[in-house]
């Protein structure tokens, strides 16, 4: 198999293993919010909210709650058992992935970036309005064009975009700009500045620099969307490999920033 | 049961927990109103202010988080009492209800008992 048949298969595995990911965790909500009416209903019908209960209701209403116990056990269970299998396969290929972006070729050119991250961000837009969350893109006029590997700052816009967008629920934003890097007071167009903001719950402030460690999930629950913990570690190295840096902020009025600065001549910078 | 009738906001986007909720909360004495969603508990609020707020967190339009810390920015809210009532159960998530301004997180699923237990010892604080 060639290397490039190679990477679209392992796309490919990726994309579905992270569809089957979300339709599990989407098929446990289904299954909970039913569960909890019956519990909820049935443990008043138990206390006698809804009136006199008699000794064989009340036996009843037992074994009623006594299998919801049950399926709840074996929902509890399936998460922390089932996911395992994927979750090792999917990091597995991040990590390919990951590598083989943060490393590949010399594929750079002088691009301007604004039109670039702004084609990335046109194939959230779906998602987004689907998610109810509002996805705006701006860039300043006058930049100049940027020394660049498309396929990698492709990724690193994906990945930024795309946490903030699984990070973000109903009514909540995700800014994306591109801007010069402010030097002191001075503008200068040496470096760009890519910024990706979210309107949801921030970062825990002890987080800020770990969460682009490899495995640490800044916003790690049982609940959140699928994701090793790898994307970040991933876009650190493909900005690094422009020679610039990825951080992260929390804003004041709630949700986090992850900016990204690019050299706009990237040959005058040592390579990394 | 509550010495003098003290009201309560549920806000859940699932009628039957809504329901269930508000029964329970009525047996054991509260006033209680209910609202939808997020937005619909803001308004509901507007009109009258309750002494203490159910919130969901998973909820369209506003979710609990968001409503959580316009309630904790309004002057006029201040005494007001919020419980979070979600099926996220992890301490990151406590951490953002806390951080949100929530007097009490409770897991999912809803035991209508125990929310009675909370809402009446939260509000005995403030009695």
């Amino acid at each position: 198999m060639s290397a490039g048949n190679s990477d679209l298969l392992v796309d490919s595995l990726h994309a579905q293993l992270r569809a089957l990911t979300e339709r599990r965790q989407a098929w446990e909500h289904e299954v909970r919010t039913p569960l909890g009416i019956i519990r909820s209903n049935a443990a008043n019908i138990r206390d006698g909210i809804d009136g006199p209960v008699s000794e064989d209701q009340a036996e009843s209403i037992a074994s009623v709650l006594a299998a919801v116990a049950q399926l709840e056990r074996l929902l509890e269970r399936d998460r922390y058992t089932k996911p395992n299998i994927p979750s090792i396969t999917t990091d597995q290929i991040e990590r390919r992935q990951g590598a083989r972006l943060a490393t590949g070729g010399a594929g750079r050119s002088q691009i301007q970036l604004g039109p670039l991250v702004r084609e990335v961000v046109a194939q959230f837009a779906v998602a987004a309005e689907q998610e109810g969350v509002r996805l705006s893109f701006s860039c300043s006029d006058g930049l100049p064009p940027i020394w660049l590997d498309r396929v990698k700052i492709t990724q690193l816009v994906s990945n930024l975009v795309g946490n903030a967008l699984k990070h973000s629920q109903s009514a909540d934003s995700v800014r994306v700009t591109v801007v010069a890097e402010p030097a002191g007071r001075v503008l200068t167009l040496d470096a760009l500045r890519l910024s990706v903001q979210d309107s949801g719950k921030g970062i825990p402030v002890e987080l800020l620099e770990r969460i682009f460690e490899r495995g640490v999930r800044g916003y790690s629950d049982r609940s959140a969307p699928p994701g090793r913990g790898i994307g970040l570690t991933v876009s650190r190295d493909l900005v690094a490999a422009h020679g610039g840096r990825l951080w992260a902020e929390n804003v004041g009025e709630g949700g986090a920033v992850f900016h990204a600065v690019l050299p706009v001549d990237l040959r005058s910078r040592p390579r990394r | 049961m509550p010495d003098i009738s003290k009201r309560v906001l549920v806000v859940d986007d699932t009628p039957e927990l809504v329901r269930a909720a508000r029964r329970r909360l009525q047996a054991a004495g509260f006033d209680v109103d209910t609202a939808v969603d997020g937005l619909a508990a803001l308004e509901a609020m507007a009109r009258e202010v309750p002494d203490a707020v159910v919130l969901d967190v998973m909820m369209p339009n506003l979710n609990g988080f968001q409503v959580c810390r316009r309630i904790r920015a309004e002057a006029r809210y201040a005494g007001v009492k919020v419980v979070m009532l979600t099926a996220r159960t992890s301490a990151a998530d406590q951490f953002w209800g806390e951080q949100a301004g929530a007097d009490r997180y409770l897991a999912k699923p809803l035991d209508p008992a125990a929310l009675a237990d909370v809402l009446t010892e939260l509000l005995q604080e403030t009695a």
